[in-house]
C-alpha cells in the first residue's frame, strides 16, 4: 500500500505540475485564444460561455463530477441513506471503466488488458495469495499476468516493446484508484498485518476522492473553472494533511477475501469507527464559530474548540454504537455524562470509582476571583501598601445541609526572587449550613510587607466537616437458578451498566472507591442453595481506597465506614477495611487529581439472612453504602503586579 | 340499435348484481354450523389449542409509572388464566425493589387464588377463564439531597402447577408403509400416524406425536412437549397415558423415566417415548390421551420513577 500511495501521490504531483503551466497570464490587449482582445464586454461573454461548455464536455470534468458524487455517496449513503454497498461497487467499476476512457481512452489497448487483469484478480478472486500470504498462488498469478503481457506485446509487436509495457503498465493508474476509492485499504489492513500505513496516511487516503481527483487533474479544457476546482483541490488535500488533529482509528480482524461489497461494507465500518468529523469540516466550523464570536464574552481559541467538538463527537459516537442508545432520550443525555468522566478518568490513569450521575446537586465550593474587578495591575505611592486589597468569592453549594467550616488564608510569592509570606485575610473562618452560600474574601499585604513587582496571590479554603456517601450495586443469585430466564433479565437489568463494578459517588471532593465480589469488580455474587459449610467458601473479597477527586488536596480522613450490615460481614480481624480513622490511612502530601490512596483489602462472609433470601427470591438487588468524612483544601492564584510610585524622586 | 344496446346493459348489470347476492347468501350459508353439539365441539377443540397459560398485568395507574417520593401507593396486579386448564398452587412475589427507596410488605410466595383452590381455565362460552386480583401496598421513601429522580427496576413473578391433557385420534400401523383396510373398512393411512399439533391451551403442550412400528408387533410412540409460553418450565411429569384403553409405558428422553427438568439446553423442547405391543396386523385408528403436570414461572419487568 505504500507503493500505492506513492504511485497516487505521483499522479498528483503530475498534475500540480500541470496546474502552474495551465494558469493562464491575463493581461490588457491579451489575446484569449478565439480572436478575442480585452474590452469587448459582449464577446468576453461568448468567449466565458464557450469556455463553460468545453469543461462541460471535458470527460475528465464529467470524472471529476461523478468521483465527487460517489465520495459523498460513501459517506453518507449507507449510514443514512441505506445504499446497498454492492450499488456502490457497481457505481465504482463504472468509474473504473469511465476513467480508463479519460485517462487513456480507446487508443492504449495494453492499459486496458492491465486493468482487466487486475479487476478479475482483485475483485473477482479477491486477492487471493496476498491474505493468508501464498507464495505458489501468488508465482501462478504474477506468472500469467507476465504470459498475458508477453502475449499482448507479441501480438501489437508494431507498436515496440517499450511502448507496449508503458502502455500496460498506464492501466495501473485507473485500478489503483479505484482500490483506494471503494476502500481496499481498511480491507487490506484488515487482512494483511504488517502494512500498517499510520494515522496520517490512512486518514489522507479515507478523506480523499481519488476518482475524482484523477478527473481534476487531467480536466484539459481552459478556463476559470477548471482552475477553481483544481485550486480547490489542493487546498482541500493541503487542510487533510495538515490539519491532522483526529486519532487514527483501530482496525478490526478480517479474514475476508477482498470483494467490493464487502470492501465498501468495511470501510463503511472504518469509517463508522473513525473518532470525529472531518477534519478540514471540523477547522471550518471552528474557525467560523470564532468570526461570529467576535466582539462577544466568548474567548475560545481554536485548539479548545475543535477539542471540544472532538470529544462532544466521540461521546457521541460511544453511546449510540457502544451502549446502544438514541439520540435525544434521556439514557443518551445520562450516558454522554457519564463517558464524559469515565474518559475523564482514564486520562488521568485511574478507572476506580464512578460519579453517581443521579445526584445532580452536590457539595461544591470554589474560590472565584472575578477578572473584571480584580486589581491585577496597580501603581501605589510609596507606604500606601494598605489600599493593596485582593478580592476573591467563596461559594459553596451544600444541598445536603451539612455543617462546614472554613479556614481562609492566603500567601504572596514573589515571581522574581520567590520569597513567599502570609498575608492578611478577611474574614478568616466562614460558616454555613444553607444549602447554598458565599462570602467575600479580602487578601492584603501584613503589615511590615511591602508589595512591589510581580508577585503571586495564592489562596486556600481549608474546607472542614464534608461527607461524601458512595454507592456499590450488587446482585446476588442462588448458583441453581443462574440460567434461569428471570436471573438473566435480573442481571441484565441490575448490574449491566457501565457503572457496576465498583461504587459510585457524587461529584465531590473525595470519595471511598469499594468493590467486593469474586473477583471484587464482578458485580454478581453467586449464592449457594443451603449456604456454605464455611464462610469462607464464599471467596468475596472487598477492596477499597480513598480517592481524590477535585483538583485540592485531602488534608484530614475523620472517619470512613462501609457498611454492610445486615448482609455481610468481615471475617478478619483487621477491622480497617470496613471501617477507621486518619490513624488507618496515610496521605501523602502532594496530591493530585485523581489520585487513590487504597485503604485495606479483606474477605467477607455472608449472614444466614441474606443465604436464605437469595434462596427464596432467586436473586436479590443489593446496594452498599460507603461514607467518607474528610476535610479538604482548595485553592487559587493569580498574579498581581505592584507598582511603587515614588513622588518624591 | 341503441335501444338494443340499452337493454343489453340492463342485463348485464341484474345478472351481476344477482351474482353477488348468491355468491353472499352461499357464504353466510356455509358459515353455520348445522348442530348445536358440533358447535360446542369445534369451540372446546378452539380453546383448547394455542399455548396461552398465565397473564399477569399491573392495573391502570396502580401503581403510576411515576411517583413521588414520601408518599404511598396501591400495586394492584391482575392474574387471568388464559389457559384451558386450571391453575393450582400458584405463588406470586414481587422482587428487585431497593428497600432504601421503596417498601413493600409480604410480596414473597403469596399464594392465590385466595377465595378457591383453582384458578379455572377458559370456558366454552367465550369466557377468558377465571382471574384474580392481588393488592399490595407501596412506601416510597425520601431521595437522597441531591437526588431528584431514581429509577426502580421491579419483577412481578407468578408461579404455579399447570395440569394439562392431550386427547387426539393417531392411526397405528404395525405393517410400516402398508396402506391397508380391514373387512370392516376402519383402516387409516400412514398419514395420520404423523400429528402436528397446535398445542392443547397450555404452556407446555404436545406439538408432534409419530406413531412408528419397532421390533415385531411393538409400536413406539414419539410424542413433543414444547414450552410454547412465555415463562420457563421446571418438572413435567406425565401422569397417565392411554393408547385407546390400555395404559402405555412411556419415559422421557434424558429424563428420569416418567418426568424431566426443563432445562435450556434442551432448547425448551423434550421428547416423551411410548412403546406398546399391538396385536393388530392392519392399521387401525385409536385415541392417544395423555395427561401431564409441570410447574411453570412467568414474569413481568416493569420500572418505577420516583421523584422529588
Amino acid at each position: 500500500m505504500a507503493g500505492v500511495a506513492g504511485v497516487a501521490a505521483g499522479a498528483l504531483g503530475k498534475g500540480i505540475a500541470g496546474l502552474a503551466s495551465k494558469i493562464p497570464s491575463v493581461s490588457a490587449g491579451s489575446n484569449l485564444g478565439t480572436g478575442i482582445t480585452l474590452g469587448a464586454g459582449a464577446t468576453i461573454g461568448k468567449t466565458a460561455v464557450d469556455e463553460a461548455k468545453n469543461v462541460l464536455q471535458d470527460r475528465a470534468f464529467i470524472l471529476f463530477l461523478a468521483g465527487l458524487g460517489f465520495f459523498i455517496l460513501k459517506i453518507l449513503g449507507v449510514q443514512y441513506i441505506g445504499i446497498n454497498p454492492t450499488i456502490l461497487s457497481i457505481l465504482g467499476t463504472f468509474l473504473l471503466i469511465f476513467s480508463g476512457f479519460v485517462f487513456f481512452g480507446n487508443e492504449e489497448k495494453g492499459a486496458w488488458v492491465t486493468i482487466l487483469y487486475f479487476y478479475i484478480w482483485g475483485i473477482i478472486l479477491g486477492f487471493k495469495g496476498l491474505s493468508p500470504f501464498d507464495p505458489s498462488y501468488l508465482t501462478w498469478v504474477g506468472s500469467i499476468f507476465v504470459i498475458i503481457a508477453i502475449g499482448f506485446m507479441i501480438l501489437f509487436k508494431k507498436n515496440g516493446f517499450s511502448e507496449n509495457l508503458k502502455e500496460e503498465s498506464l492501466g495501473l493508474l485507473p485500478i489503483i484508484i479505484y482500490f483506494l476509492d471503494v476502500g481496499i485499504l481498511a480491507q487490506f489492513v484488515d487482512n494483511v498485518a504488517f502494512l500498517n500505513l499510520g494515522g496520517a496516511l490512512e486518514k489522507i487516503i479515507l478523506w480523499v476522492p481519488w476518482f475524482a481527483y484523477l478527473g481534476i487533474f487531467n480536466i484539459r479544457a481552459k478556463g476559470p473553472l477548471p482552475i477553481i476546482v483544481k485550486t480547490g483541490a489542493l487546498v482541500y488535500l493541503f487542510l487533510l494533511i495538515t490539519l491532522m488533529v483526529v486519532p487514527a482509528v483501530g482496525f478490526q480482524d478480517s479474514n475476508e477475501l477482498f470483494n467490493p461489497e464487502e470492501t465498501l461494507a468495511v470501510e463503511q465500518a472504518y469509517r463508522e469507527e473513525y473518532q470525529g468529523p472531518n477534519p478540514v469540516l471540523l477547522y471550518v466550523d471552528c474557525f467560523g464559530e470564532l468570526m461570529s464570536n467576535i466582539g462577544t464574552d466568548e474567548s475560545k481559541t481554536i485548539d479548545e474548540c475543535i477539542a471540544e467538538k472532538l470529544l462532544a463527537d466521540k461521546l457521541s459516537y460511544i453511546c449510540i454504537n457502544e451502549w446502544g442508545y438514541t439520540e435525544g432520550t434521556l439514557e443518551y443525555d445520562d450516558c454522554l455524562k457519564k463517558e464524559e468522566v469515565r474518559l475523564e478518568e482514564e486520562d488521568q490513569g485511574t478507572v476506580q470509582g464512578t460519579v453517581d450521575l443521579s445526584f445532580t446537586e452536590h457539595t461544591d465550593a470554589e474560590l472565584i476571583i472575578n477578572r473584571n474587578t480584580f486589581p491585577s495591575e496597580r501603581s501605589v505611592r510609596s507606604g500606601s501598601q494598605s489600599s493593596l486589597n485582593y478580592p476573591i468569592s467563596f461559594n459553596v453549594e451544600n444541598p445536603r445541609k451539612l455543617t462546614i467550616d472554613v479556614i481562609f488564608s492566603c500567601n504572596f510569592t514573589s515571581k522574581t526572587t520567590g520569597e513567599s509570606f502570609l498575608g492578611d485575610i478577611t474574614p478568616s473562618s466562614f460558616e454555613t449550613i444553607e444549602k447554598s452560600d458565599e462570602v467575600s474574601v479580602i487578601c492584603s499585604p501584613p503589615e511590615g510587607e511591602i508589595l512591589n513587582g510581580s508577585h503571586t496571590i495564592t489562596y486556600d479554603a481549608d474546607i472542614y466537616g464534608l461527607e461524601t456517601t458512595s454507592y456499590l450495586i450488587r446482585l446476588f443469585i442462588d448458583e441453581d437458578d443462574e440460567e434461569t430466564e428471570i436471573v438473566q433479565k435480573a442481571i441484565s437489568t441490575y448490574v449491566s451498566g457501565p457503572n457496576t463494578y465498583t461504587s459510585s459517588a457524587p461529584d465531590e471532593f473525595a470519595r471511598i472507591n469499594f468493590a467486593f465480589g469474586n473477583p471484587e469488580t464482578n458485580p454478581v455474587i453467586e449464592v449457594a442453595s443451603g449456604g456454605y459449610a464455611d464462610p469462607a467458601e464464599s471467596n468475596i473479597m472487598l477492596v477499597s481506597s480513598i480517592e481524590n477527586v477535585a483538583s485540592g488536596r485531602i488534608t484530614s480522613i475523620n472517619h470512613y465506614e462501609i457498611i454492610l450490615e445486615p448482609d455481610l460481614y468481615s471475617s478478619e480481624i483487621d477491622w480497617n477495611c470496613l471501617q477507621g480513622s486518619g490513624y488507618d490511612v496515610i496521605l501523602p502530601n502532594q496530591q493530585r487529581r485523581g489520585e487513590t490512596v487504597p485503604i485495606s483489602v479483606c474477605f467477607l462472609d455472608m449472614y444466614d439472612g441474606l443465604i436464605e433470601d437469595v434462596y427464596l427470591k432467586s436473586f436479590e438487588p443489593k446496594t452498599y453504602t460507603a461514607t467518607l468524612n474528610y476535610d479538604y483544601q482548595i485553592s487559587e492564584s493569580t498574579d498581581v503586579t505592584v507598582t511603587i510610585v515614588d513622588l518624591n524622586n | 340499435m341503441a335501444k338494443n344496446k340499452i337493454n343489453y346493459r340492463k342485463k348485464y348489470f341484474v345478472t351481476v348484481i344477482t351474482s353477488i347476492l348468491l355468491i353472499t347468501i352461499l357464504i353466510f350459508l356455509s358459515s353455520c354450523s348445522s348442530s348445536g353439539s358440533e358447535s360446542n365441539a369445534y369451540i372446546e377443540q378452539q380453546h383448547k389449542t394455542g399455548f396461552q397459560g398465565l397473564e399477569i398485568s399491573l392495573e391502570d395507574n396502580r401503581p403510576p409509572d411515576g411517583v413521588l417520593s414520601g408518599r404511598n401507593y396501591d400495586m394492584s396486579i391482575r392474574l387471568v388464566n388464559k389457559g384451558a386448564f386450571d391453575i393450582s398452587d400458584g405463588k406470586l412475589s414481587i422482587l428487585g425493589f431497593d428497600e432504601r427507596y421503596v417498601g413493600i410488605y409480604h410480596a414473597v410466595d403469596v399464594n392465590f387464588p385466595t377465595d378457591s383452590n383453582f384458578l379455572r381455565g377458559n370456558e366454552i362460552m367465550g369466557f377468558d377463564g377465571d382471574q384474580t386480583m392481588l393488592s399490595f401496598d407501596l412506601f416510597i421513601n425520601e431521595l437522597e439531597e441531591g437526588k431528584e429522580t431514581e429509577h426502580q427496576s421491579y419483577f412481578v413473578t407468578a408461579s404455579y402447577n399447570y395440569y394439562a391433557e392431550l386427547s387426539e385420534t393417531i392411526c397405528i400401523n404395525p405393517g410400516a408403509g402398508d396402506i391397508s383396510y380391514d373387512v370392516h373398512g376402519s383402516g387409516c393411512s400412514d398419514a395420520d400416524s404423523y400429528l402436528r399439533i397446535k398445542g392443547q391451551g397450555s404452556p407446555i403442550s404436545v406439538t408432534e406425536v409419530e406413531a412408528i412400528p419397532s421390533s415385531g408387533s411393538e409400536i413406539e410412540l414419539r410424542i413433543t412437549f414444547e414450552n410454547g409460553g412465555n415463562g420457563e418450565a421446571e418438572k413435567l411429569t406425565l401422569v397417565k397415558a392411554n393408547l385407546g384403553h390400555e395404559s402405555l409405558n412411556c419415559e422421557f428422553r434424558k429424563g428420569e423415566g416418567n418426568s424431566i427438568e426443563f432445562d435450556s439446553d434442551y432448547d425448551q423442547e423434550v421428547e416423551l417415548v411410548c412403546r406398546k405391543i399391538v396385536e393388530s396386523s392392519v392399521a387401525y385408528p385409536t385415541t392417544l390421551f395423555l395427561e401431564f403436570t409441570y410447574d411453570y414461572t412467568t414474569f413481568l419487568e416493569k420500572r418505577l420513577t420516583i421523584e422529588n
